[in-house]
């Protein structure tokens, strides 16, 4: 615990002082990519992946945009992969299917982080 | 349906994970804490009140995601209802259990003074707390689950209120002469300095001019059950979170319903069976928000039942039978005010550590008359906001969601800046969404329905500059598809 949060308090400081740390950096990158990758979502099977929105440590509504904008982006059918360590998302996002065109698939929750797995529809 | 499969959220057992163990260590150290405190004096009962429900407080906030940043943000952002949904049923339902508690004659709640300080302060609230992302009891329950950010909203609230409540004479020519003349008629004793400082002009040549009364008051049919149910719970709250509900369906939920169920036109049935799909939505929320109701209503029991036991209307009174003098108002009173609060106890820390530098913060209305600056450690309604980064924690732990968040430096900023905006607002319109419209309008005061008009409006002028910096920012974002 003490190493995580003098790794945050470095990410701060470099921020403040704008230090370049390439890991830091790395980390809060967000990226919405298209991939071709498959995972075993329970009640699913084995699932195609087509697209993935990284977006850790990004605060609301970040997140929630970046999967409109990458459902928006997609096929029909295809499954967007949401990566998170904001829980407020994690609630929000099959909420936000029953509003926008889409399915929530499930949510997987990881070491650190949540996968969330959402399908465009129409 | 737009879910298709449960969420798979593993939920180990408590003890299957370090966290689990954790919670359990809080727990016992809250316990231990609290019994050596009633071994030193059985009166401490009273304080241990206030921490208690704020660690019942935390469990709820944290479980539900109880957040009225989220909800408005939520709603004007990307138009989800879920949140304000949540919020608008634990409305309904605390104002139920509020009814109760004042028909047994325990209730502890005032009515706040009406004017246009409660749509400003409001509008300043809702405009800082999109940047925070955490509303005043949504920034606890986020420091509980390790968000240092929140942690950062809630020091910039603190001092930003403190500084507020106690501008110098610099401030002065920012207030009309009436507020002086008024002020001056009121007699307050020389050592607060009335005239001296723009919030203790507004305050007591300003609000103490106002009146303020809860719909029940305004019935006086003499029954006080029609008064209390009738007015304070079913005209002051449920009939318009019913209406809001209604409008949240049919400018949100409304359409996707259709779409999801192929419908071509929707029977009364139907729109029933949508309102319910749109409630059952927000589920997490709307069972925090009936514990919250319950644990609300049963905290101002139990503290005037506390009250009427050591025959005290004041926690400063008790202190001062226990032998804890300092930091009292020149009344001898301190904050104390025997249900769920959350800024003014902020404001008092950030005024004990201005006065542990040498800052004298007494000399004006709030920390002089009213509410004292007590050492944070007797502080009840301080140890309060405590429980509830505890209670966050247990539960936050105990479910593998506590995870140390350290803030970028936009987070930080928007921490400082936001907290500093909710402090004023909070300040301004006499409490948060928690004093000036969750206990407002679910004890019949209508004063916490014109806060929350004041809140959407920042809210929604806030979403606004929000996404213009958004779409700066991601000006240049990697959008490789």
């Amino acid at each position: 615990m003490l190493g995580k949060i003098t790794k945050g308090m470095t990410m701060f400081l470099g921020n403040l002082f704008h230090w370049k740390d390439e890991d830091a950096s790395a980390q809060r990158h967000h990226s919405v990519t298209r991939i071709n990758e498959s995972v075993e979502l329970p009640g699913h099977g084995l699932v195609q992946i087509g697209c993935r929105v990284e977006c850790e440590s990004e605060g609301c509504p970040r997140p929630q945009l970046l999967t409109l904008k990458a459902l928006n982006e997609v096929d029909r059918g295809v499954v967007v992969e949401v990566v998170t360590d904001n829980l407020s998302v994690v609630e929000t996002m099959p909420s936000m299917m029953d509003i926008y065109e889409g399915v929530h698939m499930g949510t997987v929750q990881g070491k650190d982080n949540w996968c969330i797995y959402v399908r465009r529809e129409i | 349906m737009a879910t298709d499969s449960a969420q798979v959220m593993s939920k180990p057992g408590l003890l299957a994970h370090k966290g689990g163990y954790k919670a359990m260590a809080l727990v016992a150290l809250v316990t231990i804490l609290s019994l050596g405190l009633l071994a030193n004096d059985t009166r401490w009962i009273y304080l241990l009140v206030y921490v208690w429900f704020g660690v019942a407080y935390g469990v709820f906030l944290q479980y539900g995601r109880f957040c009225m940043a989220s909800a408005v943000r939520d709603l004007f952002a990307i138009k989800v209802p879920r949140m304000a949904v949540g919020v608008m049923i634990a409305t309904a339902l605390f104002s139920i259990t509020a009814g109760l508690v004042t028909v047994s004659g325990y209730s502890t709640f005032y009515p706040h003074p009406l004017g246009w300080h409660i749509i400003a302060g409001g509008l300043i609230f809702g405009f800082g707390m999109i940047f925070t992302g955490g509303c005043a009891s949504g920034s606890l329950y986020k420091t509980g689950e390790g968000n240092m950010g929140s942690m950062l909203v809630l020091l910039s609230i603190s001092f930003s209120m403190a500084l507020f409540a106690d501008l110098g004479s610099w401030s002065n020519s920012f207030a009309p002469a009436s507020w002086t003349e008024s002020a001056l008629e009121k007699g307050m004793p020389a050592e607060l300095s009335v005239t001296d400082g723009w919030f203790d002009l507004f305050t007591a040549g300003y609000v103490w001019n106002l009146s303020g009364g809860t719909v029940g008051d305004m019935l006086g049919t003499g029954n006080v059950w029609i008064d209390v149910f009738v007015g304070n719970v079913f005209l002051a709250a449920i009939l318009p979170t019913m209406v809001i509900l209604v409008i949240l369906y049919v400018t949100t939920y409304r359409k996707g319903f259709i779409r999801r169920n192929k419908l071509e036109s929707l029977s009364f049935g139907d729109e029933m069976r949508g309102i319910w799909g749109m409630i059952t939505s927000s589920k997490n929320t709307a069972i925090a928000g009936l514990g919250l109701g319950i644990f609300a209503g049963l905290q101002m029991w139990a503290t005037g039942a506390l009250r009427e036991h050591y025959e005290i209307f004041n926690f400063g009174e008790l202190l001062m039978k226990m032998g804890y003098t300092e930091g009292l108002s020149i009344q001898e009173t301190v904050f104390d005010p025997g249900y769920w609060y959350i800024t003014t106890q902020e404001a008092q820390l950030g005024g004990w550590v201005m006065s542990q530098f040498g800052r004298d913060v007494t000399d004006n209305i709030f920390f002089g008359l009213q509410n004292g600056i007590p050492n944070p450690l007797i502080n009840a309604p301080l140890l309060m906001s405590v429980g509830i980064i505890v209670g966050a924690s247990i539960l936050a732990l105990s479910r593998r969601e506590f995870k140390w968040k350290v803030p970028n430096m936009e987070t930080a900023v928007f921490a400082i800046v936001g907290g500093a905006l909710m402090g004023i607002g909070a300040r301004l319109g006499m409490g948060c969404n928690v004093g000036a419209f969750f206990a407002a309008v679910t004890n019949g005061d209508l004063s916490g329905w014109i806060f929350l008009a004041g809140m959407l409006i920042g809210g929604l002028l806030g979403v606004k500059a929000f996404n213009v910096w958004l779409n700066r920012k991601s000006a240049g974002d990697e959008f490789d598809i």
